[in-house]
């Protein structure tokens, strides 16, 4: 299973230098995680307890590097959500 | 009888002679003195004149006539009488008891000693419904905890407001649980899913045991997201989660993250009438499950209006009304709070099983009603297994430009 949408990751590559906002789902404990992107640029947002999931934000070239650590399993863009009333 | 004087109604009369050049044709509705022929195919259509509905019961009709036609209809010796057909509003005082829970009322189940998690804009704690209701708050969005947008303390008084500014008439689901507010979307009504996953894990923190999720994304999704996978394992911590289905209906695949998360209850709209709005979303998921799971009201429904906010129609300074399967959700889990009084033991999957085996089925297929419309007092007093509902029809996959069905409810007629 692919850890990115391959779309995503295309929009990336064409714009290395561009902010984005992630949900990288990992394996492991959440101590390792937080070690392996302390050495990186990026803002970790959220650590989650309920799932194996952090929020960050970094740049997309960043977050190309962060698909080839194999404690990261998934990555997905942090969508926006909105309140359901007409 | 009338004499023809009579038969255009007082306010019939004054939208008439309020209406200016130009201005469209009113909705009214006639009584003929027997059973008008059939309307509709009529191969010799009127100008000025659109047929909207031909009751059964009684020889009435519905239509949209402009003021020259109107005239017309009054010289007819058939027509009776001709009324301007108005809107009509679910308040609170209609869409509980549409669901049996003021019988549940009566047996001391009011939701006491149950804690509701609504994550959503925040909470006008000020408001008299909610006074004494919030027991905490918190700001996931660095805006400040005030609900700037309104939506979050409509839906909190659906699911749990006491309906103090209105002496009781616009009363919650649940008028004495406990609520807790996770403000997660900002003025705009718009967050971020991973603000929302933060919510949802402060709101199991403080131990509630329903959460009430009137937000989303747009569909399909298949349930694996990150905050679907909050909404599940928030479940298998013992939670029950009331998500809305979505309002981008009637399309199949219209429900969106994280209404489509496996374990959730997720909630499509249905109007005073029962009859379920083109806007409630339709299943199945991405991956082929059927989807909503049930339907509450969520049509033109009043509640309480954050102060400063103009959400919604504006009823008064206390209240407001507004339509969405967002107002169905916090009903649902305002059902699901007086469940869990009675019986503490219920786990959430205990809960949704129940709500579905009592649901009174509406004739649509599952992916339009799920196993139907929730009827509070057999969910508590009927236990039962989830009925079997009417297979989907075949749905088209998403991005074929699926055919979006002309809805023939008399509701979106009126609105028409």
């Amino acid at each position: 299973m692919s850890k990115i949408d391959p779309a995503v990751r295309k929009a990336w590559r064409a714009h290395p230098d561009q902010e984005v906002d992630l949900i990288i789902h990992y394996a492991g404990e959440v101590g390792e995680v937080g070690a392996a992107l302390a050495g990186r640029t990026v803002h970790v947002k959220r650590r989650f307890e309920l799932t194996r999931t952090v929020s960050l934000r970094c740049s997309a070239q960043v977050a190309l590097e962060l698909l080839k650590e194999a404690w990261v399993t998934r990555v997905e863009v942090d969508r926006p959500v909105k309140a359901l009333r007409r | 009888m009338y004499d023809d004087h009579d038969k255009l109604t007082r306010g019939l009369m004054r939208s008439l002679a309020e209406l200016g050049a130009g201005d469209g044709p009113l909705p009214i509705i006639v009584r003929y003195s027997s059973r008008p022929r059939v309307m509709r195919g009529n191969p010799h259509p009127v100008p000025g004149l659109r047929e909207r509905y031909q009751f059964r019961l009684l020889p009435f009709a519905a239509l949209q006539a402009t003021p020259e036609v109107i005239a017309r209809l009054e010289a007819d010796p058939r027509v009776l009488r001709i009324f301007q057909d108005l809107p009509v509003r679910a308040l609170l005082d209609t869409s509980v008891p549409q669901i049996g829970v003021p019988r549940l009322w009566a047996e001391g189940l009011t939701g006491e000693g149950i804690k509701i998690g609504i994550v959503d804009s925040g909470v006008d704690a000020s408001h008299p419904d909610l006074q004494g209701r919030i027991a905490d708050v918190t700001d996931l969005t660095g805006e400040g905890l005030d609900d700037k947008h309104g939506h979050g303390t409509h839906v909190s008084s659906v699911a749990a407001g006491s309906g103090a500014a209105s002496a009781g008439r616009y009363r919650g689901a649940a008028p004495q649980a406990t609520i807790y507010s996770a403000k997660v979307l900002r003025a705009n009504g718009e967050g971020m899913m991973s603000d929302v996953m933060a919510g949802i894990e402060w709101a199991v923190a403080q131990g509630v045991q329903v959460i009430s999720l009137s937000l989303g994304g747009t569909g399909p999704c298949d349930g694996t997201d990150a905050l679907c996978e909050t909404c599940d394992a928030a479940v298998d911590a013992g939670v029950v989660l009331c998500v809305a289905a979505g309002n981008d209906g009637p399309d199949p695949y219209s429900v969106g993250s994280p209404g489509c998360a496996r374990k959730v209850i997720t909630i499509g709209a249905v109007n005073d009438q029962d009859r379920i709005p083109d806007f409630s979303a339709r299943g199945p998921t991405a991956d082929g499950r059927a989807k909503p799971d049930l339907l509450l009201p969520g049509v033109d429904i009043v509640a309480a209006r954050a102060s400063g906010t103009s959400m919604g129609t504006v009823m008064d300074q206390y209240y407001t009304s507004v339509t969405g399967t967002s107002m169905a959700t916090p009903l649902a889990a305002g059902v699901c709070a007086l469940l869990l009084q009675a019986e503490p033991q219920l786990q959430p999957a205990d809960v949704k099983a129940r709500l579905m085996g009592a649901a009174i089925g509406l004739g649509a297929d599952s992916n339009t009603q799920g196993a139907g419309r929730v009827d509070a007092w057999r969910a508590r007093h009927e236990v039962a297994q989830p009925t079997p509902t009417p297979e989907p029809a075949p749905s088209p996959a998403p991005g074929r430009g699926c055919l979006v069905a002309v809805s023939r409810m008399l509701f979106f007629l009126r609105r028409s």
